[in-house]
């Protein structure tokens, strides 16, 4: 799979911040992404009729419903389960690593971050699996 | 070494009347000044900046998202944050959210002055010359030093170098500046870690492993002083718990800084903060320590006690009138100075909002150092002895501060200089004695020759 074909679910409740990782992923050539800013509306996008992804990346707090809460339901459903799941987090917020990790997340980050270093990582992941 | 390079600094959306300040950084450096909006933000700018100064303008952007919006535009940068929002101005969050450093303005005007003049020095690679005050104090005479000394002369505004890496201390030179009434030679920024090598194997001669130098001793309590107050700034700080950690962190800073010396030599503790070139908090980290040697000197009050006042006395002023703030009281309208005469009110209204248990006499202390000797003082209008003797010394040691620091233009005053200037000052117009004239006599005995020699008051027991 190529940036290019990926299908990636992008989450933050900061229109900046969904807008930055967005212009940094088109740059990496990523040209199908779908934005949400909670978990509500990323299970909405996720639920729509024929829609497909390949990996959600997801802010950890956010109101309503925070990213962790996403990242538990996903895993706890029959459908989205094996979809891979980067969790990105500020500095300043009280998150664990461990947390994210037993809740099944792939990969974690810490912002800043490179987007599409982690996008590279992740689609070789997939094209591992695929083989 | 590398050739000097011109650093660029991008400013989106600063004032331009809070840049006087900064002048000395901003002429050394390629300006590019943005307005603050998402995209402008987002873009990349060329050349690309070496420093960001950002400040806050409404709420469409709140603070969080800007910190880490620049920080993933900007991953080396230093990005620094200005606002002029107090009640939601939480530098310990801008920092963890991204911003290098976070400034309220105008009041950390003289902070953001200092830390922008370092980070284009550093950036300019020796383009722009910093240097960072040394207290002779703390270097022992005949040893040789690996990094080059200045003196600085305020009336000509001039740094003259007088001793070069390998150089021994000069010692005639050090009496010399010594009848200047200066305690400090001037290190050049890039040479400051040599300087604390080299204490730091004093201090281990010494044994002294608790120790440190006189000039970290007042690096450290200004930037604790910062760290202890900008805590205090936000509106939101309203637990008895928050409040008790604050009281815990003014403790703290008390008896490991302010009360903290390797000297017993009164009168020599005095002197070392004279001739203080910094502007904003060493300000109140110099008066909490005088306060609290004169108060021993004079025999008043517990130092703790006088120190705390000290450290608090002038928080008040974060609650004045920006446009108040950003003016020196002398040049306020009568108007304004009726307002800015609030601040010793607004200082203990500030503390008890905190839920910061400080005592009466503390209180008593802040509230009234502005009160005058012959009762034209502010806010109560106080004379004499109605005026509690703790805030007498806190008046005297604010006053003193004052007077004997740098003054660009001017020579420094030394000690006894700066008490017969008050003393006469008082003695020519009865009218305008504004200091208990017992305690500026008896501190003036307390600097004659003699008694210097006799190390003045017996405090080796206060410390």
């Amino acid at each position: 799979m190529t940036n290019a074909e990926a299908r990636i679910l992008l989450i933050d409740d900061m229109p900046t911040i969904r807008k930055l990782v967005k212009m940094q992923l088109e740059k990496a050539g990523a040209k199908h992404i779908s934005e949400a800013a909670d978990g509500h509306q990323a299970w909405e996008k996720l639920s729509e009729p024929g829609a497909y992804f390949d990996v959600i990346i997801s802010d950890w707090m956010m109101p309503n419903c925070t990213g962790i809460d996403l990242l538990r339901r996903v895993r706890s459903s029959e459908k989205y389960k094996d979809i891979p799941f980067i969790m990105v987090t500020a500095e300043a917020e009280k998150c664990s690593v461990v947390e994210a990790k037993q809740a099944g997340c792939t990969d974690y980050v810490t912002k800043p971050f490179d987007v599409p270093m982690l996008l590279a990582r992740i689609i070789k992941l997939l094209d591992s699996k695929a083989a | 070494m590398s050739d000097p390079v011109k650093p660029v600094i991008a400013m989106f959306g600063v004032d331009k009347e809070i840049e006087g300040p900064l002048a000395r950084s901003l002429n050394a450096c390629e300006i590019i000044r943005k307005p603050v909006d998402l995209d402008t933000l987002m873009a990349e700018l060329t050349p690309v900046p070496n420093i960001i100064i950002v400040q806050k303008t409404g709420t469409e952007i709140n603070d969080q998202e800007l910190a880490q919006t620049l920080r993933m535009v900007y991953q080396e940068q230093v990005v620094y944050f200005l606002t002029k929002d107090k009640p939601t101005y939480n530098r310990k969050n801008l920092r963890k959210n991204g911003f290098t450093d976070a400034y309220l303005i105008p009041l950390e005007i003289h902070e953001l002055a200092k830390d922008l003049e370092i980070s284009v020095s550093i950036a300019s690679k020796g383009g722009l010359k910093v240097f960072r005050p040394v207290k002779i104090i703390d270097l022992k005479p005949n040893d040789t030093l690996d990094f080059e000394t200045s003196v600085y002369f305020p009336v000509n505004k001039k740094y003259i170098k007088v001793g070069a890496a390998g150089d021994t201390i000069n010692e005639e030179l050090v009496i010399k500046i010594a009848n200047k009434h200066q305690n400090s030679l001037y290190v050049p920024l890039d040479q400051m870690k040599r300087f604390y090598e080299y204490s730091a194997e004093k201090l281990m001669e010494l044994n002294d492993d608790a120790g440190m130098s006189e000039t970290e001793r007042q690096e450290r309590l200004t930037t604790a002083i910062r760290e202890l107050l900008t805590g205090m700034y936000r509106s939101d700080v309203t637990s008895f718990e928050e409040g008790q950690a604050l009281m815990n962190d003014c403790k703290e800073i008390v008896k490991k800084l302010v009360l903290h010396s390797g000297s017993n030599n009164w009168a020599e503790r005095v002197y070392q903060l004279i001739d203080d070139k910094e502007n904003g908090y060493s300000h109140a980290g110099a008066v909490s320590t005088l306060a609290a040697l004169f108060g021993m000197g004079l025999g008043i009050g517990k130092p703790d006690e006088l120190a705390l006042a000290g450290l608090l006395h002038d928080i008040g002023t974060a609650e004045l009138p920006v446009e108040i703030q950003a003016l020196p009281p002398e040049k306020l309208t009568p108007q304004q100075f009726d307002i800015y005469k609030t601040h010793p009110e607004l200082s203990i209204k500030l503390i008890k909002e905190r839920k910061i248990n400080v005592s009466d006499m503390v209180a008593k202390t802040i509230v009234q150092h502005h009160e005058y000797f012959n009762g034209q003082g502010y806010p109560k209008g106080l004379y004499g002895d109605r005026i509690i003797k703790e805030a007498q010394v806190l008046a005297i040691a604010d006053r003193f501060h004052y007077l004997t620091k740098v003054e660009e233009g001017k020579p420094v005053l030394s000690p006894k200089d700066a008490l017969q200037k008050m003393i006469q000052a008082q003695a020519e117009r009865p009218d305008a004695i504004h200091y208990n004239p017992e305690f500026l006599r008896k501190l003036l005995v307390l600097f004659s020759p003699q008694n210097e020699e006799k190390s003045g008051p017996d405090i080796a027991k206060a410390g």
